[in-house]
């Protein structure tokens, strides 16, 4: 019965009951199955939130959150991955049944378990949940549009980091942790690198103009935050359930606004910019500000922090900016690790182009 | 007091325990002996909400065997506990010393089955060793 686990998504057992758990988490390993284990509710919410566990196997009766509860609670979460849900009962009945599927239980097992009839479940969760490869498709997407810039090596790499170290900073804050939670945190480490998704529609005469820009041209590159926007917001008016493609529309339109509101392209200012935008306008100017080009060297963490910090309230949030300042060892280890020599995450290898345009690698054409 | 029924059916469904663990006898034995501590730390507490005449606690308990003895085929013990629970909760409290008394008598014949499989199981290492 055992099979590869090369694919094979990570697998949550909640269960008060020790032997039943230990039972599980032996079964489902010899099956070939990644498996961890929690003895209650409220431990196993939080370790989907902050894990990657595509599949949860849940007691139904436990004391304190029970499996419903568990259920209700995994289902409100607004951006997080699909996860499959299996409830493990000695209940039986149309009711109970009823009940489990209102909560959001996909399937249910009765207790004690059989062998045969869990792998046969579990090769159903495993088909639904591939069908959600998320995290594969968009950061694919992001690096065939990239694929047509300049040689910017492993910025997607980076500027997610940094947009997750920012989002993670300022949910530690009181003015924020209400706004800012787990689901947001992975969301944004997500879809921060379909932020210039828009310049698959400027024309290479533009996209990849060694010299400076002219005015005219200009404005034909700033469109690129016009066609992402559309693009993402089709993708969202599509498949409204995807929450995540909000937040990406969110961030493809709003990266080049600046807190002063004199970005574009709507000229917002202040909270009129969604939070994300806010955060990946930084994360995005700090790492084309600290890497090569081929038109210049990298500028040092303390020169690009001096910009950063002359740019607080003008450019960027005053939050976001000092989330950065606390956050700044953390910034400089993202670049040492993923420095364009040795890049790692990249799912396709980059394109050399032979020309450079620095106005496209500054998102702000004015820092340059 | 009301008289044990005497039951013939085996205490534990080896056969369909040890195919719920794979046919894997190493785990069979661990999940065995995991169960034989777990049971007893259980029915020390149980003893001592009946004692008391705890039905919260008692149901509670009662539970946990149920779904414990469930687990490694321990059918007459999860059915007696299951029993147990349904007369905490709703039944008549005069009955609870008779279910106890069921329930420590089944808990018996469990564990002297998981001695002998233990036994088997250690002289046939010792087979093994010797020959």
């Amino acid at each position: 019965m055992t099979q590869g686990n090369d694919h094979a998504p990570k697998i949550l057992v909640v269960d008060d009951d020790p032997l039943c758990r230990d039972m599980l988490q032996a079964v489902l390993t010899d099956m070939g199955f990644v498996v961890d284990t929690a003895e209650d509710g409220q431990t196993a919410y939080e370790m989907v939130c902050f894990g990657d566990f595509r599949i949860v196997i849940s007691d139904w009766q436990m004391p304190g959150m029970s499996g419903i509860e568990l259920c209700e609670k995994l289902r409100s979460r607004r951006l997080g991955e699909y996860v499959y849900i299996i409830l493990l009962s000695a209940l039986g009945g149309t009711e109970n049944l009823v009940r489990g599927l209102q909560a959001g239980a996909d399937d249910f097992l009765s207790k004690p378990f059989d062998p045969v009839e869990l792998h046969v479940r579990l090769n159903t969760a495993r088909r639904i949940v591939s069908l959600e490869n998320r995290d594969l498709i968009v950061f694919s997407m992001a690096k065939l549009a990239e694929s047509r810039d300049s040689d910017t090596g492993a910025h997607l790499e980076r500027m997610r980091e940094y947009s997750r170290l920012l989002a993670q900073e300022l949910s530690r804050t009181p003015k924020y942790e209400n706004e800012i939670d787990s689901d947001f945190i992975r969301a944004i480490f997500l879809t921060s690198p379909l932020h210039d998704i828009g310049k698959v529609g400027i024309p290479d005469h533009i996209l990849l103009k060694p010299g400076k820009l002219t005015p005219e041209e200009f404005e034909i590159m700033k469109q690129h935050v016009t066609i992402g926007c559309q693009t993402l917001d089709a993708a969202y008016t599509a498949c409204p359930s995807a929450e995540y493609l909000r937040l990406a529309r969110d961030i493809a339109a709003t990266h080049h606004e600046k807190f002063d509101g004199t970005g574009y392209p709507h000229g917002l200012r202040g909270t009129e910019i969604p939070l994300c935008g806010r955060i990946v306008a930084l994360a995005d100017v700090y790492d084309a500000l600290t890497t090569k080009r081929v038109y210049k060297d990298a500028m040092p963490h303390q020169q690009a922090r001096k910009i950063i910090v002359e740019s607080r309230g003008t450019h960027f949030d005053p939050d976001i900016v000092d989330a950065f300042l606390r956050q700044e060892d953390a910034f400089q280890e993202v670049r040492r690790k993923l420095d364009d020599d040795h890049a790692f995450g990249s799912s396709l290898p980059p394109v050399v182009t032979p020309a450079n345009n620095p106005q496209l690698l500054f998102p702000s054409n004015t820092l340059v | 007091m009301t008289t044990i029924p005497t039951r013939t059916e085996p205490p534990i469904e080896l056969d369909a325990f040890l195919a719920r663990c794979l046919g894997r006898v190493d785990l069979m034995e661990c999940m065995l002996t995991s169960f034989r501590a777990g049971i007893h730390a259980d029915c020390q507490q149980l003893q001592e909400a009946v004692a008391s005449r705890d039905l919260e606690r008692i149901a509670q308990l009662a539970h946990k065997v149920k779904g414990a003895s469930a687990t490694v085929a321990a059918k007459p013990l999860s059915q007696i506990a299951a029993q147990f629970e349904d007369v905490a909760r709703f039944g008549d409290p005069n009955q609870i010393s008779d279910c106890a008394t069921e329930l420590f008598h089944e808990l018996d014949r469990v564990e002297r089955m998981i001695a002998s499989v233990a036994g088997t199981e250690a002289s046939q290492s010792e087979e093994e060793v010797a020959s």
